[in-house]
């Protein structure tokens, strides 16, 4: 690169109770170019982008705009400094029209009243920079299809004199021609000297589009290349890395026991997401279920778990017709879920750490609807000996618990149900490294014990750890089925984003 | 639960607002001369018996994540279906069941749309008010029933352990007792609660949200029920506007008594007591010789410097 970088971050450190996202992370963006961000889940890459769009302050560490330290405590400041970011979650205020939405925050005023005149003509030049004429100014935004809303985001950031802009996952919702005309875009304003570093899991996008990749891996740099030196094989080598296990794999156990009778079979499901997905889930192994964001992976998790109705499909369940419209429903005959956000759809704040952890046995034990609290306390203390929840009294707001207790507080609560198929929806997110261990042990002494368990997760070494089978889902179908040898991380990697190794 | 000495500390530093007050009204009783009788704080619990039956039905829907303003209304119109009975001959007994049954169909009306249509529980009951109050004018044909004799047992006193009761304070002790213990002690409160506490997390751990949610306005409409049953052995009459605006007396005494208004956190125990001290504030304002203006004014800013305090306290706790 010949000129200066226009965004340089040195020795960034964050940490969350302990868990540590970045450890100093050094990283350069030019003017010019088109930059990825690689890295597994967790490894660091929203938690940078988040800095650079100041909602997250670092602990330590500086950030230099064109050689010159800048602070970035709010994401106004970002905006003023010219950094703009887009989020996967679009963020433009959908009952505004598209000119307003261009111009919000920065509306032109004339005598204290608001130019709407000017605030078309502003928004129409925006628009015709990018090319995007044919997005029509005066609709509200959240008519727009999503890939048209984005370029409308981006519109707003350039007009705002945007210098360095950074997209998280931009594709991840659009259909394959816009992301090709987004492609396009992405390339015609590099040429025009913005700095532009895009976050994407997409890895055969991620080599179309930059120029140069930083890896990230475990919150640390391993490196960055110039695109030349760089393929899907070293690319998935880097984001993997060698790690160390804490347990051993199981590869495959299973097989060795014969095959086992099927708990549920799903024939040909259909949904949101989903188009005609059949599998069987066997007692006593553990399924791996994973994807990119939206590629079924979830919605089928919540089907099992009657959260949501398939539209069209058969199930069964232990030889019976299985079609649950509730989660009540699916609970009483045994299939239990656990929720991967903890906070919004998971433990009950209001509630208290020990009214939770038994709150789904309740219906269990109770006699003519009248709840016997002293054996429930009991109950609660008990779990939480065994779970290794530490806690500071059994009437605290959960919530206030580490992730990695919450997790464990989760788990409790469901699995005290004595459960026959256990759905985990990313059992070890955000929990550190000691807890996801004795997690993965919780849900291998489970399947011992003759549960069938579903783990869906984005996490390859957590599938490797622990998976008998892996079902990865692409684009709402099952791109494939992995047993025995064929789980290794780089093969999950690979089949998630689609390219064959 | 391991018996905790800190318990009470806790319970104080939570609920700070609530005792500040208690003792502010305990001052003000034993130095307003002629409040500390024993007539004037046995006449508090009757007075506050009425809108104390309301709040414990408020309470329910508010735990439950809902919010009724169609209480007074549905008082209004239990009153006037009670009053036609007597009116038309039946016994007193018949009567009661009226009242009772007229609250809990306006109830299970009201959390039908809030539960099965998805309406807004501000909205819903908003315009079950006016539907409300039209019906009671339908039904009383615009005229006033008089005597309504009925329910006068209820005026006398009863003697509970020694104690000279009103009816009243009786029956608002006994609706409080009952609906504690089934918020408390059973599996349909606990669901109750959840759902007000955080509506996705209870479903997604199988409770029926839906019917937890009809179940708190059925609840509330048979407290309103039960009020019309209370007001009328004392006023005797029935109205077109009876009771009017008494469902924002019942909200003022859950935010008082630390029912919170998001969902999920509270207890008819605090909801009862935020009652029996707004009446005693009002009772003090009177006996002081305030002119009755004064009583609107000195409530008014007194709920907001509770929900302000409380707000503080929140803030602090969230960190």
């Amino acid at each position: 690169m010949d000129a200066l970088p226009v965004l340089k971050m040195l020795e960034i450190h964050k940490s969350y109770f302990g868990a540590k996202a970045l450890r100093g992370v050094d990283w350069e963006l030019f003017p010019g170019e088109i930059h990825a961000l690689c890295g597994e889940n967790g490894a660091g890459k929203s938690t940078l982008v988040e800095t650079l769009a100041g909602t997250i302050r670092p602990d330590s560490g500086r950030i230099l705009l064109d050689g010159r330290d800048i602070y970035l405590p709010n994401p106004s400041s970002a905006l003023k400094s010219g950094i703009a970011v887009i989020h996967q979650e679009l963020q433009l205020v959908g009952c505004l029209s598209v000119a307003e939405n261009i111009l919000l925050g920065d509306e032109p005023v004339r005598l204290g009243k608001l130019n709407r005149r000017a605030i078309r003509s502003h928004a129409a030049i925006s628009l015709e920079m990018l090319d995007a004429k044919q997005i029509p100014l005066s609709v509200a935004a959240d008519t727009l299809p999503t890939g048209q809303r984005q370029i409308v985001e981006i519109a707003r950031a350039l007009r705002r004199q945007a210098r360095v802009l950074i997209l998280d996952e931009p594709t991840a919702a659009l259909t394959s021609g816009e992301a090709k005309h987004l492609a396009d875009l992405l390339k015609s304003l590099k040429n025009k000297g913005l700095a532009i570093a895009l976050v994407s899991h997409h890895l055969d996008e991620v080599l179309a589009l930059s120029d140069r990749l930083t890896v990230l891996r475990d919150g640390e740099r391993v490196g960055t290349w110039q695109r030349h030196e760089m393929d899907h094989e070293k690319l998935v080598q880097a984001m993997i890395g060698r790690r160390v296990t804490t347990g051993a794999n199981r590869g495959g156990k299973l097989l060795e026991n014969g095959s086992r009778s099927e708990i549920l079979t799903a024939d040909d499901i259909s949904g949101v997401t989903l188009s005609s997905v059949s599998l069987k889930i066997r007692n006593g192994e553990i399924l791996g279920m994973t994807g990119l964001a939206g590629a079924g992976q979830e919605e089928m998790a919540q089907i099992l778990a009657g959260e949501s109705v398939a539209t069209s499909g058969r199930m069964t369940y232990e030889g019976q017709a299985y079609r649950p419209v509730h989660p009540a429903q699916a609970q009483k005959i045994g299939v239990v879920a656990v929720p991967a956000d903890r906070r919004k759809r998971g433990l009950i704040a209001a509630l208290g750490l020990g009214r939770n952890l038994v709150f789904q046995r309740l219906r269990q034990k109770n006699r003519f609807g009248f709840l016997n609290w002293p054996f429930f306390w009991k109950e609660a203390e008990r779990l939480c000996e065994d779970f290794q929840i530490k806690f500071d009294r059994l009437s605290q707001n959960p919530l206030t618990l580490s992730g990695g207790n919450q997790q464990k507080a989760l788990l409790a609560r469901a699995l005290s149900t004595k459960p026959k198929l256990a759905i985990l929806n990313e059992p070890t997110r955000g929990v550190d490294i000691r807890t996801r261990e004795a997690i993965h042990q919780r849900i291998e002494a489970l399947s011992a014990s003759g549960v069938a368990v579903v783990v869906i997760s984005p996490d390859t070494q957590e599938l490797e750890r622990i998976s008998d089978r892996v079902v990865v889902f692409r684009q709402g179908q099952v791109q494939c089925e992995l047993t025995g040898d064929q789980i290794s991380e780089r093969r999950i990697l690979a089949e998630t984003a689609g390219v064959a190794t | 639960m391991a018996v905790d000495s800190k318990l009470w500390l806790r319970f104080a530093m939570r609920r700070w607002p609530q005792i500040l007050l208690f003792v502010a009204a305990l001052w003000l009783t034993f130095s307003t001369e002629r409040f500390y009788t024993g007539s004037n704080l046995s006449s508090i619990l009757t007075r506050a018996a009425i809108v104390g039956v309301l709040a414990v039905g408020q309470c329910c829907v508010l735990l439950a994540g809902g919010f009724d303003l169609s209480q007074g209304a549905t008082v209004g119109l239990a009153c006037a279906m009670a009053g036609t009975a007597m009116t038309k001959g039946y016994d007193s007994s018949t009567c009661f069941a009226a009242a009772l049954s007229t609250g809990l169909l306006v109830g299970i009306v009201n959390g039908f749309f809030v539960a099965k249509m998805g309406t807004n529980p501000f909205v819903t009951t908003l315009s079950g008010l006016m539907v409300v109050r039209g019906l009671t004018f339908l039904v009383l044909g615009g005229l006033t029933l008089n005597k309504l004799t009925m329910f006068a047992a209820l005026d006398s006193k009863v003697d509970v352990a020694g104690v000279a009761l009103s009816g009243r304070a009786a029956v608002f002790m006994l609706a409080t007792s009952v609906i504690w213990i089934f918020l408390r002690q059973t599996l349909w409160g606990q669901h109750l609660r959840a759902t007000g506490g955080n509506a996705e997390a209870a479903r997604l751990a199988g409770v029926r949200t839906d019917r937890m949610k009809i179940l708190s306005f059925a609840l509330s409409g048979l407290c309103a029920g039960l009020a019309a049953v209370l007001l009328l052995s004392f006023v005797k009459v029935s109205k077109t506007d009876t009771a009017n605006g008494y469902e924002l007396d019942s909200i003022a005494s859950c935010v008082i008594g630390g029912v919170s208004l998001a969902g999920g956190e509270g207890s008819v125990l605090g909801a009862a007591a935020g009652c029996l001290m707004l009446k005693t504030i009002e009772t003090i304002i009177t006996l002081r010789g305030l002119d009755d203006q004064y009583r609107s004014l000195v409530t008014g800013a007194l709920i907001l410097t509770f929900a302000a305090t409380d707000a503080w306290v929140g803030r602090g706790r969230r960190k």
